[in-house]
């Protein structure tokens, strides 16, 4: 029995079904505080020592609806009442904000998408994003598995921003041969916003917004262990992570270590069609495709009823081998087995990325005040030999080819005000980059950028039912570099310096708008339309790329003219929830005033050195940064029923197109139509070992793409199988077992880089996981 | 901003009926012998015709060695003959003159051709071998370019590799001819380098098991001025 102090107070009541029976054990979570209890066998929970202010409650129970409400605490409120609505996606239920902007599914104006560690843990995909792509309108652009960036409605790089526990993450995102540096293991919680997001995400978030969150012990006292190992039959390889965490009154804290280790991956095919010459891939694994992994990350927090703070220090590290065929013209030799499946040989790449952060919310005057603030440290380097051509670039003892590190620090402080009628957001973005340069190929210069930002976002209800969200931002941005050069030799004698690009300084301010609009026009039935004005600010590598970009096979030059990119955004969603059925439905709109591309040029890229004019050695087509008014628009559908009580027959499909007005001509790397059939099975069997069963087929049919730019190869239709079997049982331990491409199905990806040298898709391949969760919590009184 | 973005859909619509060029443009042409040996200090012109259905704008015509990350070579050069040619029209027949200087280190040498339209359209790459040769680069002597052998039984290769100034690596790989992507039967280096080798003789014992038919065992000396000589030895097993 705790006494109330003074200025402290009590909130308490019942959670039930819908139909009044109380629920047990049910998650009550204050969202500002972090402060938590379980409701007892009466469905009765009792949050004590709660101080005036603005909160939101949330109410989360697995099979039910989770449920959010805003409570403005003047005094103790002890009437409660909470009735959960049994719910037909397990994906809807457990997450209900994890959004910077602190909104729920249905009241986003834009549509938002959420998923947790059960779904990650089903999907047998290789890689983070990969795991994702059987929701509509996320999809990912792969070099060879394993290193794969995510792609939102066909758009990929800088248009898509990713942030792990609310900061953005840096780490060269233009480059197309490096995923995300991001431990997949940590990931329990992924929100992924479609749409125009520059608010408050800054003006990259074009396409959206993927955040990542783990799972803290917030909220209650516990304590628990947990291992999971992961192996796959397309790589052999073998995955493990471990983490710890534990909170005692409000201190907590989380450990968790990752590791990764995978041979050269197989394909179906034996050879492959590099343009006209047919190549072997021997034993049906490509050379030198191998990678390890390694990740920690380390979490300590602390939460009272003024709020919470909490420390962030995460290291990833990857090292992977570039398949021997993709580094210039594959040949014979180049693919002749060394002996190991298993070893990263020349050339490969190395990332690193060092992540410290400290994030805190805090209670003034009954408003609410977040701050992120962190430092990154990004690596990125290609180790290989140069040219092996007389004229070129010196290889330096350690082949250093490529090495960029970029260091990023950022401050977020966002303030929540709440009255009677409205909610208002005031926000406050910096960022600081530098990126640092060696090795003897560089493809950018070394830089500094700067960003401050204010905003503002007020959300209000009008008389007749509808949310409206109003919001504007402005921004300062700086971009800076120093002239470049880069000496080249021909054969070891130095021939001179060739200029890579100029001195540059400039102070661009931008600004966005946008108008959000939401109801529930009749009972499930929600609409939302959003519409945006957004302004991008151009990125170094637009500005001064000039170089050799290995993972995309060209050379690539910026434009230090290029203006920011304005679009129009337009988005409408229709989301329908009614007994058995769940249907979501957006289409989308974007017109981009000046859209940056990379146009191929009819030129060969040259380098001058002392006025002479030189081709520039293994290059090929010179793809310079230009800007065209483009188009961008599409739809996704989802579509769920419930046939039974366990059964759940759904259908998603997806399309996208991005146009340049002025060459008439489409993007690349844009998926095709696609339209994936599947049926769910989830039992929870009376049993005393077994909790749960999931099991789900997936039948995915992509159209062929022959919206492609020229010097693109079109890819022809396919259609991919997916199983998946998930067993959860009650002493602590899930077994996942999934199966990709079941039919083993010969095709090429539209997303794949690897397209262009002719390499397919992975075959068929078995995905094996256990993991186990040892958890203490003690009696929630 | 709805209407806004609506007006500019379609005013953005481009109306124009002429379908942008997408068409590619070929190498008609290229009167050059793959495999072709060049003498350093010769030259060979490479007559090249080019076609496209609208415009042409470049061709790249790239020349640069074979020696596959081998880093030996102090006086002579590797040949770099990589030029680009100006085009225009919808045919255009070039010739690029690859002159070859006296002290151009001998071994294989690639030549890759690709070009361009005034659209940016590229052709697929061309790629041909040839060879430049020096008066003064290692020769083989008492070396049998042909041999039976017996699966699962021990047998000598021997040979005698000269120079005229000094040899300095000699390296060999023994494959499986049906299956040149399977790591080699047997490999090795042997290094030269640090005295004054005139003559070097190659005696290595191999066996090859059942499951090669037929083999092949390739040998590729440097000498100190960077000549690449490459040779072969065809093995039939029984």
């Amino acid at each position: 029995m705790c006494l109330a102090s003074f200025g402290q107070h009590t909130l308490s009541g019942y959670v039930t079904s819908e139909s009044g029976i109380p629920l047990e054990s049910v998650d009550v979570f204050l969202h500002e505080t972090h402060v938590g209890v379980l409701t007892d066998s009466n469905g009765f929970f009792n949050i004590t020592g709660v101080k005036k202010g603005h909160y939101h409650l949330h109410v989360t129970y697995a099979g039910y609806h989770a449920q959010q409400r805003d409570i403005d605490v003047m005094s103790s409120i002890d009437n409660l009442r909470f009735g959960l609505e049994q719910s037909i996606n397990e994906l809807h239920e457990v997450i209900i904000e994890n959004s910077l902007e602190k909104q729920d599914l249905k009241n986003n104006p834009l549509q938002v998408i959420h998923v947790d560690a059960h779904f990650l843990k089903q999907q047998g995909g290789t890689s983070l994003m990969t795991k994702l792509e059987k929701i509509p309108g996320i999809g990912s652009l792969n070099n060879g598995v394993g290193v794969s960036k995510p792609a939102l409605r066909g758009l990929n790089g800088n248009r898509v921003v990713v942030t792990t526990d609310g900061i953005k993450q840096e780490g060269q995102q233009w480059g197309s041969d490096h995923g995300l540096e991001v431990d997949p293991n940590n990931a329990d919680k992924i929100e992924i916003i479609k749409g125009a997001s520059a608010l408050v995400y800054g003006s990259d978030a074009v396409a959206g917004v993927i955040n990542i969150r783990p799972d803290l012990p917030k909220g209650k006292d516990q304590f628990s262990v947990g291992q999971q190992a992961t192996c796959n039959s397309l790589n052999e390889s073998f995955g493990s992570s471990t983490y710890v965490e534990g909170n005692k009154g409000g201190k907590w804290f989380k450990v968790r270590l990752s590791l990764l280790r995978a041979g050269d991956y197989k394909v179906p095919s034996d050879s492959f069609l590099f343009q006209t010459t047919k190549l072997p891939i021997y034993n049906n694994r490509l050379k030198n495709t191998a990678l390890d992994e390694l990740a920690f990350n380390a979490y300590l927090g602390i939460s009272k009823n003024w709020g919470y703070w909490y420390a962030r220090a995460s290291y990833f590290t990857q090292q992977s081998g570039f398949f021997s065929g993709a580094f210039g013209i594959p040949s014979v030799g180049l693919l002749q087995h060394d002996g190991d499946f298993t070893n990263i040989d020349l050339p490969y790449q190395e990332v690193n990325h060092l992540n410290l952060s400290t994030h805190a919310n805090i209670l003034i005057n009954s408003n609410w005040l977040e701050i992120d603030a962190g430092f990154q440290r990004n690596n990125r380097g290609e180790v290989a030999k140069p040219h092996s051509g007389a004229f070129g670039e010196e290889a330096t003892a350690d082949n250093q080819a490529l090495k960029l590190q970029l260091n990023t620090a950022t401050l977020n402080a966002r303030y929540f005000v709440n009255d009677s009628n409205s909610k208002k957001i005031f926000g406050l973005s910096g960022q600081w980059r530098n990126n640092v340069i060696d090795g003897y190929e560089f493809i950018i210069p070394a830089y500094n950028t700067g960003l401050i930002a204010l905003y503002g976002l007020g959300k209000t209800k009008s008389k007749n039912g509808w949310r409206i969200n109003l919001g504007g931002r402005a921004e300062i941005n700086y971009v800076s570099f120093d002239s470049t050069a880069m000496p080249f030799y021909r054969n070891g004698t130095l021939v001179g310096f060739a200029q890579r690009n100029v001195v540059f300084e400039t102070f661009q301010p931008l600004w966005a708008l946008g108008i959000g609009l939401n109801k529930e026009i009749k009972k499930g039935l929600f609409i939302k339309i959003n519409s945006a004005k957004t302004s991008r600010m151009i990125q170094p590598n637009e500005l001064a790329s000039n170089g050799l970009h290995h993972g995309a096979f060209r050379f690539e030059k910026g434009d230090i003219n290029l203006k920011p990119e304005t679009a129009i955004q337009n988005d409408v969603s229709i989301i329908y929830e009614r007994k058995r059925w769940l249907i979501e439905s957006s289409i989308y709109g974007n017109y981009f005033f000046n859209f940056v591309y990379l146009a191929p040029s009819n030129q060969f890229a040259r380098l001058e050195i002392d006025g002479n004019v030189y081709p520039y050695p293994e290059a090929g087509q010179l793809y310079a940064y230009t800007q065209a008014p483009a188009r961008h628009y599409g739809f996704e559908t989802s579509i769920e029923y419930k046939v039974l009580s366990e059964l759940i027959l759904y259908s998603t499909s997806e399309y996208t197109e991005v146009l340049n007005l002025e060459r008439d001509e489409y993007a690349p790397f844009i998926p095709p139509l696609s339209v994936k059939t599947g049926l769910e099975y989830i039992f929870k069997p009376n049993k005393k070992w077994l909790d749960e069963i999931h099991a789900e087929v997936n039948l995915g049919f992509y159209s062929q793409q022959n919206r492609v730019p020229r010097n693109d190869i079109p890819t022809e239709a396919y259609s991919l199988v997916n199983a998946n079997l998930a067993l959860y049982l009650k002493s602590g331990f899930d077994i996942n077992l999934a199966v990709n491409n079941v039919l083993n199905t010969e095709y090429f990806s539209n997303m794949s880089r690897y397209k262009i040298i002719g390499i397919q898709e992975p075959g068929r391949s078995v995905v094996i996981g256990v993991s186990y969760k040892l958890k203490s919590t003690p009696d929630p009184h | 901003m709805l209407v806004v973005s609506a007006i500019l859909w379609g005013t953005g619509c481009n109306d124009d009926n002429t379908p942008s060029d997408e068409d590619k443009p070929t190498i008609t042409s290229v009167n050059f012998l793959d495999g072709t040996s060049i003498q350093a200090g010769g030259s060979l012109n490479v007559r090249i015709t080019f076609s496209d259905n609208m415009e042409l704008s470049e061709a790249f015509v790239e020349v640069h060695d074979n020696f596959e990350g081998h880093k030996h070579g102090k006086a002579n050069l590797k040949y770099d003959g990589s030029q680009i040619l100006s085009l225009s029209g919808t045919s255009a027949d070039q010739t690029a003159n690859l002159l070859v200087p006296n002290n151009a280190a001998a071994g294989p040498y690639h030549l890759e051709i690709s070009v361009l339209d005034a659209e940016g359209n590229r052709s697929d790459v061309k790629v041909l071998d040839f060879e430049i040769t020096q008066l003064g680069q290692p020769t083989y002597t008492n070396l049998v370019e042909a041999m039976e052998v017996k699966a699962g039984e021990e047998f000598t290769i021997t040979f005698t590799v000269e120079d005229d100034v000094d040899l300095a690596e000699v390296s060999y790989k023994l494959i499986d001819h049906e299956n040149e992507s399977a790591a080699p039967i047997s490999d090795g280096d042997i290094d030269l380098e640090g005295s004054s080798d005139l003559s070097f003789t190659f005696d290595q014992k191999f066996t090859i098991d059942n499951s090669v038919q037929e083999a092949e065992l390739i040998i590729s000396t440097f000498d100190s001025d960077g000549n690449l000589s490459i040779t072969e030895v065809e093995i039939d097993v029984k």
